[in-house]
Parts: structure tokens; sequence; C-alpha cells
């Protein structure tokens, strides 16, 4: 008898292999859904709290320009570390029936895919009072020097005017990227400017750059992002 | 207020909506992967573990581990690959790693009598001879020779760089061979 790998027969599933594997599915799901509900109500009452700290003490609110680095770790996506980068400039609202909701502006770099529950903003701005922050779970501050500039950078898009009009770039990077962010606020706690720093790995390999106004948001990027 | 924290009101309700819809496509993405990888992925835990009855438990933790993680899309159908072998790869690992704590010895599968056909026994005998390789030798093997990945592919699920899938799967092809013509001979 000759002996080849592909003579590997793996043996068939048992019969009710798919409707355990279904059963486990949904318990998994019952129990993460229990999970969530217990974090949201968590969250909603934090929210609480903040909000009626603020209203007490408005003085707290933040005015003054935030200069911040931080060192983040970026989730695995399909086997690559992926950054998005988007910048955004105010659009009209937009109409659900009676509901408007407001289209603000704003510039992020996220990981992972926004629209999947395991996609998260690594550091980003929203135009909105407060509207700034880091991923406490995956970012923490970091002491690396990062200029606020974007030399070796090539321009990938430039934007202006209130219509919504967004510029992004997906960029595959190392497990560990640095994020300088400059923001300056107005009076009533809303980021009004602010420059947005992407560096990848140990080395701060530049890889991204968005200097953002609520109107004007001017992009650049390295050879690592792409318009995917 | 912290600066530092989003603010409760900055999600947007559009983007809300649309991580509700990706949630309700997600058991179709699944099924669909299933469809696509499933028979694959069973050949290489049953050459990973050589041990049929565990097969369907260890498959089986590997694919719920997958949907509790499922992205919304892959890159490409080369990541889509990385990722979900490199999920049944960690999942035999730690079966063998268990395995070994209890010093379990695997013996001759129990659907296996004097009477099998040659396909079968062909089949216990590769399954044998690849349990005399270390796992890490076994999963470049299985999953460049038999499942057909490019090394690219293959080194991203096993995470691992692309020279060491080479250099593993020439040493791994070699003890394979020998382990092969022993059991021929016999």
């Amino acid at each position: 008898m000759t002996l080849n790998l592909d003579d590997l027969r793996a043996p068939p599933a048992r019969p009710e292999f798919h409707s355990e594997l279904r059963h486990r599915i949904e318990t998994s799901e019952r129990l993460a859904r229990g999970r969530r509900r217990a974090a949201a109500l968590v969250a909603v009452a934090a929210a609480l709290v903040i909000v009626s700290a603020a209203s007490v003490s408005a003085f707290r609110q933040q005015t003054k320009p935030v200069d911040a680095t931080y060192v983040c770790s970026v989730p695995q996506l399909g086997g690559v570390y992926v950054v998005d980068v988007v910048g955004s400039v105010r659009g009209v609202p937009v109409k659900y029936g009676t509901v408007s909701v407001p289209n603000r502006a704003h510039a992020t770099f996220s990981a992972g895919s926004t629209m999947s529950p395991d996609g998260v903003s690594l550091v980003g701005l929203d135009e909105y009072p407060n509207g700034y922050g880091a991923d406490d779970q995956l970012c923490r501050r970091s002491h690396a020097a990062v200029p606020l500039g974007h030399a070796s950078l090539r321009p990938f898009g430039a934007v202006t005017g209130t219509q919504g009009a967004t510029i992004k770039r997906e960029c595959w990077l190392a497990p560990t990227v640095t994020i300088r962010a400059h923001v300056v606020f107005s009076r009533s706690g809303v980021p009004t400017a602010a420059q947005l720093v992407l560096r990848s790995g140990k080395k701060l390999k530049p890889a991204a750059y968005l200097d953002w106004t609520p109107t004007r948001v001017v992009g650049y990027a390295s050879a690592a992002c792409s318009n995917h | 207020m912290n600066a530092e924290s989003w603010a409760a009101g900055s999600l947007d309700d559009a983007h809300a909506r649309l991580r509700a819809l990706e949630a309700a496509a997600k058991p179709r993405r699944f099924e669909m992967l299933l469809e696509r990888h499933e028979a694959r992925l069973r050949r290489v835990a049953y050459g990973m573990l050589a041990d049929p009855s565990r097969v369907d438990d260890v498959l089986q933790e590997a694919l719920l581990r997958a949907y509790r993680k499922l992205p919304v899309r892959f890159e490409s159908t080369h990541h889509e690959a990385a990722w979900l072998y490199r999920i049944v790869h960690r999942c035999c690992l730690n079966e063998l790693r268990t395995r070994k704590r209890r010093r379990e010895t695997l013996g001759v599968p129990e659907h296996i009598t004097r009477e099998s056909d040659e396909t079968t026994l062909a089949s216990v005998a590769v399954a044998a001879a690849l349990a005399e390789l270390a796992p890490d030798a076994r999963a470049v093997v299985l999953l460049v020779d038999l499942i057909g990945l490019d090394y690219e592919t293959a080194a991203a699920a096993l995470g691992i760089p692309r020279g060491t899938v080479a250099s593993r799967l020439s040493a791994a092809r070699a003890s394979l061979r020998d382990a092969f013509s022993i059991l021929e001979r016999r």
C-alpha cells in the first residue's frame, strides 16, 4: 500500500453535530445579550451621573486645548491590523420620518470595522460637547515624541463645506500604533479644530495625518494606506 | 466632565441601525462560511488530533469561537481562511495540551476492524504518520500540502513568518516521507 497525504479522510460529523452547534450558539448569544444589557444599564447610570455633575459644575467643561499622545493596540481583523482613517465635515441633518438626526463633523482613527461589534474608535472627535476621546481599553497615554506634521506623507483628500463630505483611508499597520491628537475646543466644549497624527510600530513610521475643522478636512497618508 | 470619555449622545442613530442590520445578517454569513470551509476544517482537525472521537468536539468549540468573533467583512478570501484556520489550529493545540496533561495515548480507532476497506486503513495510517510529527510541523503540512493554502496565508494562520513556514514544511515533508515508508513496509 502506497501512502499519500491526500488519503487522509476526516471522520463524518455525528448526526447531531450541527443541531448541537446551533444550540450552543443560541445559548452563547443569549448570555452575551444579557451581559450587554447589564453593561448598558451601568453605562446609562454612569452617563446620568456625569450629566448631572456637568449641569452642576459647568466650569469643568473641556475648553482648554488637549495635546495628548497615545499608544494603542490594534485588534486583528482577518489576519491583518487595520486602522481606518476617516475625516468628515458637517452635513445637513438626516431625517428619519419626523426625527432629525444631526450630521456632525468628525475625525477618527478606528480599528476593525466600526460597523461590527468588534469595531472600535481608537482616538476620535465629534462636533459635540466633549466629543473627544480615546479608547481606554486599547490605548494608553504615552510620552513618545511625535511631531504634529505630515512630513513624508502624501495628501489623499481634502473636503470643505457643510454637505457631509468625507475622506477615508484604510491603513494596514503594525499591531501597535502611536497617535497624537491636538484638539482645540470652543467655550462650550465642542471641538473646533484638530490635528491627528498616526504612526505605526515601535519605529513610529508615519502612516496618516488629519487636519480637521468642522467645515474643512485635509488628509495625508503613507503607501500603507489605500482607499479600499 | 472628563474630555477623555466619549459623550453619551455622540453615537448617531444611523450607526445603531446599521449595527442592528449587521447583527441580523450574522447567522447567514456564518452558514456561508461553514459551507465554504467545514469539510476542510474537519480534515485539518483530524490530521492535527489523529483521534476521530475528539474531532467533533474540538471543531464545535472552534466554530463557536468563530461565530462569536465573526467580523462583518474580510479583506479577501485569504484573510478569511487565515482567520478561520488560526482558530481551529489553536483549539487543536489546546486539545493536544489537555491530552498531554492527562497523559492520554491514542489507541486503535473503534471503527477499524480487520474488514475495513483500504481507503479507511490508508486514512488511519496517514493520521498515525502525522501523529509522529511535532504539532507545529503537522500544522504546516496540513495547511499547505493538504488544504493548499499559500505560504502567506498559512503563515498568517499560524502566526509565524513566511520563512518559518518554508523551513518547517521542508523538514516536515522529509519526516512524513520517512514515516510513510516505515508504515508501508509493515
